[in-house]
């Protein structure tokens, strides 16, 4: 049970989160110039570290914002958490 | 007699209070303070219980929670599975069941299995039994395995409940270390969480050390102040069980045997360790005769209970500390017939003792003689010699003492083994975690204090805080070095003089030694072959003397053997304590606002996807369910009907970008939809899959309201969620979800025009001013309500949707008013049938996950010369591929009374054994007088008119390729 | 392979069991096999003694990296089912579960393979939908899924007293499976590494493989290990939730993620339930073992991981789940938990098959793999050996993921 410092409300349980996934890079904008392995690649192969990974967590029952969360594979302790969109 | 070896004075009993239960039947008297194991050992009960595996006769092994020995059964009202008969405190009428026997512990049929002991060592199952088969023995081995029986739970008083606790210092263990490390980051300020498994922290008075009047004035000044902190809460009772990520520690709070629980779930800042040591036994020939017991154990009787049950004492040891028993038992006026020690130098450490003790230093035991109760010992030189033996009916054995690693473990902490204290201690911390005290390798007491002060004044320093100094007198005790020759067996190891390594488990060094020769070779091996360690105490008291004898075996050093890995809990919990991380109700039901009406008339309700609650159908009096569901459908399409459409998913997007987003999500075009009007569209998974299907409508400039699936409804919130926050955020779109927002009354059939257009409204109900896909706003009957023209039943239908707690008074008018024409409230079961008539597509039917829209025939949803959108160019590369497509098709039969059962596969004509298909929905059709069917086929559009097989558990039954649309294929009554 | 029976224990006990032989020889690692497969747990172990048994390939090793068996063949529920959707799956779990029914024998040890039946308690109409068409489905390979009434559910199970008709989410119906069945782990585990020890399969335990090597074509050169490189022309990876870590070490980009799956096992109580207990719409299974533990499974963590450990928030929610349909278990307690570490396909489907490396095979994607284990180690073995998959696993192949063709068996993913 994880606590995720959200940056907007401060740490929260892991209650009021959704795991929505690895990061992954922002979706092309033209998808069709892409060749079909990278999109393959794109598409199915996401970053499997045994160590520090990137995910996106949902503040669902909370502010509602979308998090990127920084989370060793091997410990689950978090290392940093930030906006999903914070560019 | 009663409390025969209950001393006269001493002890934190009450003597005044007798308290009697019974033990297998027969009662016993303790009194007030005992717990079953001292009640037991002061009337001279020493076979207390059977072992599990040979059904030896077993005793009371130690005073605590890492008892090996005995373990019992609580019967009744507050019955217990199986625990160790050291923590029950004693009730009147308590009633207490041995286990692992019967009738009971001292003629117990079982013993037969120590007949054929020889035939089964560690590992014997694996060996054996498979021929002719493993079934004809399994139960037999089943019903003698197993420890107890379940307890009743119904009739149980306990009620558990969890908490949850943030602090910035967490204490774990209550002994002298904890305290002070308590005391010290109180004084902090900070929130503090202070946990031991006591009634109160150091509340064990009589130990030793507390005989020391300065001593105790202390720490009761201690107690005190730290008592008076406001930013400290002290959990007595209270056992620290489980270690996760991020500090997270669980907590098990408990009055008693069948008293409340609560499970703490405590996040800390910083945890400071403090779970002290635990003394282990030592590995020699019939060590688990009763009578033989744990020297920490037998102090805690003398000194706490006020017991010492036996008359003959011997003592035997590796290391000094059982000193502290022998002088205890002296002052008690209890013999000692000697102590045996395997240390040369043993016998300096015993010059001061009083009387006429035989010391034999640099001896061993070789055996212990007796069956159910302990007779003597023969012990020879370690080195060799004559040996000699010894009568006895209690022998205190200590083979040294381990830190508590359990938690520490599950904390990822690494260890290493200590040559001086010959044991395993705590090395590298992963989490936020400082070990002090005796758990970090400090045995003596003002050793364990300093060590808690240095590294808490530490710990303050590097967190940013500060903290008075704690002032520490000098204490007038004597305090010797801890010597140990750690000495991991002795005697003869064979197969028929048992040396029980853990007891509770029956694992004996022959198993050990066997494992090893048969190439069980690392402990984690020697552990799965043996069940060493596996039991209900893992191994508290017998681990650390696998490994040696391991190391001593194989000759590879204790760092290189390592310790078993000790698993969470760190004792066991009952799971009704840990059973309600929300609360009491598992998935709390959504129910909408006409659920009593619902109830009222006949509904029958029930889960209909995304928790909600909902009518199937209603029943009519001696309807069956069929009867029902054919008169709904024939209300629907011939007269009037009504149903509550308020779970279906609602989403409004609004802002400058909210077309060119929904372009994306959507598989249709969006920035032609007109204004007050709507369109149906798919969503495709990125993978190119339908995720939902749905209809989208404009309600005003850079504003659109989606209405969706019920069932997909959070799959699709996070769908368009994750897509805007980490794909779009650039774009200005926000998102809503108004799903419990707007409840909904469906007005639906031919003669739904007329009946509403009797209401007052403002809104132009005509077919000219609000067509198909249309949707309006404005007053109805008083009620503001946003109406939609759009049909999931394949007839006339308005959506009339209303804030919720508008929706009942709406719903009372609609059946009110429309009783003139006959109006029908129908379930979702009607729905159904209307919509595979129509062969309209519904989520876990027709679309299984790897469907995409031109599957199902929807090719018009995708807009034509849309360049992108979610999903699209998967889909395309999927279509690249040479299976075959599953394409949606309709199935009928030659005969209208048969039914093609949902779910059934369709097979190739030429091998039965190939699927090409499945039926994905199967109605009757009562407006068609058939059964009709909506299936999936391999390339089934270009198959129409062909015949398939349908394979039925009882064969194949022919059916007929169609059209997936059986009524009204024109739309013509739906566009009406 | 010195025999065991009765007649052997027997015999073993008048010399006090001094004299059994070790279940598997020890060796000196070489530098050259025929083939390296990497991980000695169950799917690797079984593949070796295919190899060894049906293709005859002499020069092989396991290279393990810490002991023998104790990555997921240690850490699993051992329920062993053929219930799938998909006839690209069932045939092959069909086969799985008949080569464990007479394994005991083929392997002369017993790996006490109790056939008990499992049984679905479905609570949702979805989910009645979803395991009759299942049952239709299996039927026509010849595996069993046999609908239940409730009162019939009510008098196996005796203890379940939860799912009445006031209930949150009342029992509708229920499904048996009568080859469903439990068995011991470890034994599994051993039996394998004893026969193919036999066989003459080299295992080498605490043989850590940090890195694959490559030639300069690009085919397959063997492997890097804490001892040492050993070379081999076949290189098979099976070392479960951890596939990824070696395929990196090449380039090889493969569709999967890796999550922890823990379980937990109660105290040992006497016989009480004889079924394995399945139930989806609450997401909680359960079976007693032999020695009366009951062995408890839920569902993965949220968020790829690498710990072998428990995520507090999803045991509490298993355990929850489970006293609504057992609230007898209130009382009983919690013995030990943990963790393993599983890797998952976009399809939830499992990956036999050669890979762009010429040479480098993989085993991957198990989602309950323990079930699979006689089918996987057959079926690698052949392609190993011959270079084409297996008739029953021609499916599992990784071109699949080229144009998206998905398996996707219901009841297994995890979706985000």
């Amino acid at each position: 049970m994880l606590i995720i410092d959200c940056p907007f409300c401060g740490p929260r349980d892991e209650r009021e989160f959704e795991y929505c996934g690895p990061y992954r890079e922002r979706r092309p904008d033209n998808m069709d110039n892409l060749s079909e392995s990278d999109f393959i690649d794109y598409l199915l192969v996401p970053e499997n570290p045994e160590g520090v990974g990137q995910e996106f967590w949902w503040h669902k029952r909370g502010c509602g914002e979308w998090l990127l969360v920084v989370r060793d594979t091997r410990t689950h302790q978090i290392l940093s958490t930030v906006e999903a969109d914070a560019e | 007699m009663p409390n025969k070896y209950r001393l006269a004075t001493g002890g934190t009993i009450d003597r005044k209070v007798p308290i009697k239960f019974t033990f297998n039947g027969k009662t016993i008297e303790g009194c007030l303070g005992d717990t079953v194991a001292s009640a037991l050992l002061s009337n001279g009960i020493n076979t207390t219980g059977r072992s599990f595996k040979y059904h030896r006769p077993r005793g009371i092994v130690s005073a605590g929670l890492e008892e090996a020995g005995t373990f019992i059964e609580v019967m009744g009202r507050k019955g217990t599975s199986a625990v160790p008969a050291t923590i029950v405190p004693i009730e009147e009428g308590l009633r207490i069941k041995s286990i692992n026997c019967w009738p009971n512990p001292n003629i117990d049929f079982g013993q037969v299995l120590q007949m054929i002991s020889p035939l089964i060592p560690s590992g014997f199952y694996y060996k054996t039994f498979f021929k002719p088969q493993w079934k004809i023995f399994e139960p037999f081995i089943r019903k003698i395995a197993g420890l107890a029986d379940i307890p009743e739970s119904e009739i149980s008083p306990t009620t558990y409940d969890s908490r949850d606790a943030h602090c910035e210092f967490l204490v774990i263990g209550g002994g002298i270390a904890g305290l002070v490390a308590a005391l010290m980051t109180a004084r902090t300020g900070k929130r503090v969480v202070f946990v031991d498994n006591h009634m109160e922290p150091f509340g064990n008075w009589s130990l030793p050390v507390n005989e020391n009047a300065s001593i105790r004035q202390w720490v009761r000044t201690l107690k005190d102040e730290l008592n008076g902190y406001s930013n400290v809460r002290i959990l007595t009772k209270t056992m620290a069980w489980g270690y996760r990520e991020q500090n997270l520690v669980l907590a098990h709070e408990t009055n008693g045997i069948g008293q409340s629980e609560l499970v703490w779930r405590i996040r800390s800042s910083n945890v400071i360790m403090s779970t002290g040591c635990t003394e282990r036994g030592l590995v020699f020939p019939h060590n688990d005769r009763p009578g033989i017991m744990l020297a920490s154990g037998l102090l805690n009787y003398c000194n706490n209970y006020a017991v010492i049950p036996g008359d003959r004492v011997i003592l035997y040891t590796n290391n000094n500390s059982i000193k502290v028993l022998a002088k205890t038992i002296l002052e008690k006026g209890k013999e000692i017939v000697a102590i045996v020690d395997t240390r040369e130098e043993g016998l300096s450490d015993y010059s001061n003792l009083p009387g006429n003790i035989n010391i034999y230093s640099g001896h061993q035991v070789n055996k212990a003689s007796g069956w159910n109760r302990l007779r003597g010992v023969i012990a020879s030189p370690v080195m060799g010699g004559k040996s000699v033996t010894l009568r006895c009916d209690l022998l205190a054995v200590s083979g040294g003492w381990n830190p508590n690693l359990q938690l520490w473990f599950q904390s990822g902490g690494s260890f290493s083994y200590d040559n001086e204290l010959a044991t395993f201690v705590p090395a590298n911390s992963v989490q936020d975690v400082i070990t002090v005290g005796s758990l970090a390798g400090k045995f003596g007491f003002v050793e364990k204090i300093n060590d808690a002060v240095q590294k808490i004044s530490d710990l303050i320093t590097t967190v940013g805080l500060s903290t008075e100094l704690l002032q520490i007198p000098e204490f007038d005790i004597p305090e010797d070095e801890y010597s140990i020759n750690p000495y991991w067996e002795s005697g003869s190891g064979d197969a028929g003089s048992k040396s029980f390594v853990d007891l509770l488990n029956d694992v004996t060094l022959a198993d050990i030694k066997l494992a090893l020769r048969e190439g069980y070779d690392d402990i984690e091996l020697v552990k799965r072959y043996t069940t060493l360690g596996m039991g209900l105490d893992q191994g508290k008291t017998g681990n650390v003397n696998a490994s040696g004898i391991i190391s001593n075996i194989t000759g590879k050093t204790l760092d290189e053997v390592g310790l078993i890995k000790y698993r969470s809990p760190v004792s066991p919990v009952s799971f009704g304590v840990l059973g309600k991380p929300e609360g009491d109700i598992v998935k709390p039901y959504k129910t909408t606002p006409i659920t009593k009406w619902n109830r009222e008339n006949g509904a029958v309700l029930y889960e209909a996807g995304a928790n909600w609650r909902r009518p199937g159908y209603y029943l009519l009096r001696n309807e069956s369910m069929m009867d029902a569901i054919n008169r709904e459908t024939l209300a629907v399409r011939t007269g009037l009907a009504i149903y509550d459409g308020s779970p279906l998913a609602t989403f409004e997007v609004k802002g400058k970008d909210a077309a060119r987003f929904l372009e994306l999500m959507f598989t249709i075009p969006i920035q032609d939809i007109h204004m007050g009007m709507g369109r149906y569209g798919l969503m495709l998974t990125e993978e190119g899959f339908i995720l939902d299907d749905g209809v989208c409508f404009t309600m005003a400039e850079n504003w659109y309201q989606l209405s969706l699936s019920t069932g997909n409804v959070d799959l699709v919130h996070q769908h368009l969620e994750k897509h805007l926050k980490c794909d779009f955020a650039h774009m200005d779109v926000s998102l809503t979800n108004l799903t419990l927002q707007w409840m909904n009354a469906t007005v639906c059939g031919p003669e739904a025009r007329t009946f509403l257009q009797e209401f007052d409204t403002d809104i132009d109900l005509s077919s000219e001013a609000f067509p198909f896909m249309a949707i309006r706003d404005g007053e109805f009957n008083g009620i503001p309500a946003r109406i939609a023209r759009v049909s999931f039943t394949g007839e006339l239908s308005f959506e009339i949707n209303v804030r919720p707690r508008d929706l009942e008074q709406l719903w009372g008018i609609l059946v009110k008013r429309g009783n003139n024409y006959g109006i029908t409230p129908i379930g979702s079961e009607t729905n159904h049938v209307l919509r595979v008539e129509k062969g309209f597509i519904s989520l876990g039917h027709e679309v299984d996950g790897k469907i995409d829209p031109i599957d199902l025939g929807l090719g018009w949803v995708i807009g034509k010369g849309k360049k992108d959108f979610i999903g699209k160019r998967a889909m395309e590369l999927n279509r690249t591929s040479k299976l075959p497509r599953k394409e949606l098709v309709g199935l009928v039969s030659r005969y209208p009374n048969i039914q093609f059962a949902e779910g059934t596969p369709l097979v190739a004509s030429e091998d039965h054994l190939f699927v090409e298909g499945h039926v994905t929905a199967s109605v009757w059709s009562e407006i068609n007088q058939q059964y009709v069917a909506l299936a999936l086929l391999d390339d089934g559009r270009s198959r129409m008119g062909e015949k398939v097989n349908v394979r039925n558990l009882n064969g194949i039954e022919p059916a007929e390729v169609a059209k997936p649309c059986f009524y009204d294929p024109e739309g013509t009554k739906l566009r009406s | 392979m010195e025999k065991y029976s009765l007649y052997s224990l027997v015999r073993n006990s008048f010399t006090q069991h001094r004299d059994w032989s070790p279940a598997w020889i020890t060796h000196d690692l070489k530098k050259n096999y025929d083939v390296i497969i990497i991980g000695g747990g169950g799917h690797g172990l079984a593949t070796a003694y295919y190899l060894a048994k049906i293709h005859g390939v002499a020069n092989i090793t396991v290279l393990e990296r810490g002991w023998l068996g104790g990555g997921n063949v240690a850490r699993n529920t051992v329920t062993i089912r053929s219930n799938y959707l998909r006839q690209e799956s069932i045939p092959f779990f069909i086969k799985s579960v008949e080569m464990y029914e007479g394994l005991s024998k083929e392997l002369n040890f017993n790996l006490m393979h109790s056939r008990r039946s499992m049984i679905d308690i479905i609570q949702t109409y979805p989910k009645l939908r979803e395991i009759k068409r299942k049952m239709y489905v299996m039927d026509i390979f010849g595996a069993t899924y046999k609908p239940i009434s409730v009162s019939e559910i009510r008098r196996r199970i005796p203890t379940l007293a939860g799912g009445g008709n006031d209930s949150r989410l009342p029992i509708i119906a229920g499904m048996v499976h009568p080859e469903g069945a439990v068995n011991r782990h470890d034994a599994v585990a051993w039996g394998y590494a004893r026969a193919a020890s036999s066989l003459g399969v080299e295992i080498h335990q605490n043989t850590k493989v940090n890195s694959l090597l490559r030639n300069d074509d690009g085919t397959i050169r063997g492997v890097s290990t804490v001892k040492g490189d050993v070379l081999a022309d076949r290189v098979a990876v099976a070392v479960s939730g951890h596939t990824t870590q070696l395929t990196d070490t090449v380039g090889l980009r493969l569709p999967l993620r890796s999550f922890n799956l823990s379980a937990f096992v109660s105290e040992p109580v006497k016989p009480m339930i004889d079924v394995v207990v399945n139930c989806p719409d609450l997401g909680v299974y359960l079976s007693q073992t032999a020695k009366g533990e009951l062995v408890i499974g839920g569902a993965p963590d949220p968020g790829q991981s690498f710990r072998r450990g428990t995520n507090q928030l999803v045991f509490e929610r298993t355990v929850g789940a489970m006293l609504e349909l057992f609230p007898s278990f209130k009382k009983l307690k919690l013995l030990r938990q943990w963790g393993g570490t599983v890797d998952i396909a976009p399809d939830a489907s499992p990956i036999i098959s050669e890979t762009e490396i010429p040479g480098l095979y993989i085993t991957a994607g198990w989602w309950g793999g323990y079930k699979a284990i006689p089918a996987g180690g057959l079926t690698f073995a052949n392609l190993i050996a011959t270079n084409t998959p297996h008739q029953l696993t021609k499916s599992f192949t990784l071109d699949r993921f080229e144009t998206l063709d998905y398996i996707l068996e219901p009841g297994t993913t995890t979706r985000v």
